[in-house]
């Protein structure tokens, strides 16, 4: 019963394995001539350290919802491409509509400029 | 060899009112964002066009008496208990619509996404009262709860709209935790999220033998954590700390729209929940709502003496309407359905109504509310002060207003089953709130004006003052339509029942 679940674990100790193995093999291969930026934590381009209670901007943010958009799509259509046979004209309408909602989606926030960085 | 698909059976006709709206509303983001110029006011009567279609439609696919369509492998059902709900809905999203038409481009917060908004909460509330799976539920909830989310805060620049946006958001994520916890349990207990099936796995298990049934105790753990969830979002006491601050801070037409309209769907789902699937524990979940509906009663009519603020005296009074309303599902399985549709059609009548009189009253940039824009209003516009004494007098459930009826109905049911210590509880928190809403009135008609207060009226407005006072009054006169309409809302108790 518990066999079962092997795999699972394999798929477990392998995700543990493999990281810890890269960042230990770039650690002790990779040349070290740190500066004081490439020291400094990774922001996303944003200065890590200082006042919380300050102004930044939302953009980042539209950017997330944005990707969420599209990864919510990404993974509805993984699936629906493996069950695309079997599920026929029926599937082909059910995601018509689902593409149809996301497209105005998308178009509401193109129209609202949420794709203008600036 | 991968499973055989099976694509499951749908009839269209069961969702066709959500369809509607939900299209309707997808429709006209895009209409609203082609449209040019600033003016706004076309989004908003397209948007009542759009809820008079979902209506005629909800006439149109309405099942035969007595008879009920379930679709979606038995996720959805349409029943006339859902159909009366969901035409109930569509009076109170239309009257949060023509209330608000005006008052936006007032206050300069006009923006077209306010009418979608609603109508995607509207359909979610429809959905609420019609899904008979627990996931359904939890995306009911999800969807008028996150649109509420953004018309909270609608009162940009307002830090209060902000402020009320983010507490309802933090208490309604809270809410939702509980609320898929529950869920969680009660699948884990049962095996299955179809109210019909949970019904019927805890009628087996617990006629057998004399144990309790480790599954069973699942569901009912999980039962309780789903009523917590469900408290949250009908604020009955001790989950309604948001609520004063949520509907004072948040725009006037959609704290008159929460009030009534997100009460009115939580409590339809929570009944049809009870009723459906934990029918086998009213043994249970009857003393422990009796606790809340009493609380939730004193509280909130007590905490609604103090308020000079006239927009928190409602919240707490919507307060304590909820917990009457929980006397009224309380008897869900006898009386429970018609006692809380009347309730409701009673309630939403005068509290839209109320909140539309203070929206003639409210200032540009002002945040009062206060009672004293109430004094000596009888004396300078005689036919509001006369509206706002209906409403009142229907709030505190005076005769001949339809909120007698409403009170009537309730406290006769819950004595029919035996609830005594509840109708007394009952009648002596009425006594209570007939002392604030009585005061409004005293104010109106025997004081002098404080300040000069000029109303500002509108099409929307007056007509919604208008249909809430001839509707308030008809009712209270001649319930006996509107009575045989509740009577004949039953809830499906089984697939095709």
């Amino acid at each position: 019963m518990l066999q079962d679940y092997t795999p699972i674990l394999v798929m477990f100790l392998m995700s543990l394995f493999v990281p810890l193995f890269v960042i230990s093999l770039s650690a002790v291969l990779g040349p070290k001539r740190g500066s004081k930026r490439k020291l400094a934590p990774y922001e996303s381009g944003m200065e890590p350290i200082g006042p919380a209670m300050r102004r930044f901007p939302v953009k980042f943010y539209v950017v997330a919802m944005l990707f969420i958009l599209f990864d919510i799509e990404a993974i509805f259509f993984f699936p629906y491409a493996l069950a695309f046979r079997d599920l026929g004209l029926y599937g082909l309408g059910v995601m018509g509509v689902f593409l149809v909602l996301l497209v105005v989606g998308f178009v509401y926030e193109w129209k609202k400029g949420a794709l203008r960085w600036d | 060899m991968p499973p055989e698909i099976v694509i499951p059976a749908i009839d269209v006709r069961v969702i066709a009112p959500m369809l509607t709206i939900f299209a309707w509303a997808t429709v006209l983001l895009m209409v609203d964002l082609f449209m040019p110029g600033k003016d706004r006011k076309l989004t908003g009567y397209l948007a009542l066009a759009g809820l008079a279609v979902t209506a005629l439609v909800t006439l149109a696919v309405q099942p035969a008496p007595g008879t009920s369509r379930t679709s979606f492998s038995n996720m959805v059902v349409l029943d006339s208990f859902g159909t009366t709900l969901t035409l109930i809905l569509l009076l109170i999203a239309a009257f949060s619509i023509a209330i608000s038409i005006n008052y936006l481009s007032y206050h300069n917060i006009e923006m077209g996404e306010y009418y979608p908004l609603i109508l995607f909460a509207t359909g979610g509330m429809i959905l609420l009262g019609q899904s008979t799976n627990l996931i359904l539920v939890f995306l009911g909830v999800e969807l008028l709860s996150i649109t509420l989310y953004v018309l909270t805060a609608f009162f940009y620049p307002r830090y209060t709209s902000e402020e009320a946006g983010l507490k309802y958001l933090l208490l309604g994520a809270f809410a939702a935790g509980f609320l898929i916890y529950g869920i969680a349990l009660i699948y884990g207990g049962a095996g299955t999220l179809d109210l019909f099936e949970i019904g019927a796995f805890l009628n087996t298990s617990l006629a057998v033998g004399s144990a309790f049934p480790p599954g069973a105790l699942l569901v009912l753990i999980g039962g309780a954590l789903v009523l917590i969830g469900f408290c949250f979002k009908i604020s009955l006491v001790p989950f309604h700390m948001w609520t004063p601050d949520v509907y004072e801070g948040s725009p006037t037409p959609v704290a008159a729209f929460m009030s009534v309209g997100t009460k009115g769907a939580a409590f339809a789902a929570l009944l049809r929940i009870l009723i459906v699937a934990l029918l086998p524990f009213k043994i249970y979940w009857l003393p422990v709502l009796g606790v809340l509906a009493t609380l939730t009663m004193l509280f909130g009519n007590i905490a609604a003496l103090m308020q000079p603020n006239m927009k928190r005296m409602l919240a707490y009074s919507s307060v304590g309407h909820a917990g009457y309303i929980t006397i009224g599902i309380m008897t869900a399985g006898t009386h429970g359905t018609e006692s809380f549709l009347f309730y409701l059609l009673a309630y939403a009548l005068a509290n839209m109504g109320a909140f539309a009189v203070l929206i003639t009253l409210e200032r540009r940039g002002e945040m009062a509310w206060s009672v004293d824009d109430f004094a000596g209003l009888w004396k300078r516009y005689p036919l509001l002060a006369i509206a706002m004494a209906t409403f009142m007098l229907s709030l505190a459930g005076v005769p001949p207003t339809a909120g007698f009826f409403g009170k009537f109905f309730v406290f006769a049911a819950a004595w029919e089953d035996g609830q005594i210590f509840l109708v007394f509880m009952g009648v002596l928190s009425s006594a209570i709130a007939a002392f604030f809403y009585l005061r409004v009135i005293m104010r109106m008609f025997m004081d002098e004006p404080v300040r000069e207060v000029i109303p500002i009226f509108n099409r929307g407005l007056t007509i919604t003052i208008g249909i809430a006072v001839v509707g308030t009054i008809v009712f209270g006169l001649l319930p006996t339509p509107l009575v045989s309409l509740v009577q004949n809302s039953v809830i499906a108790l089984g697939v095709g029942g």
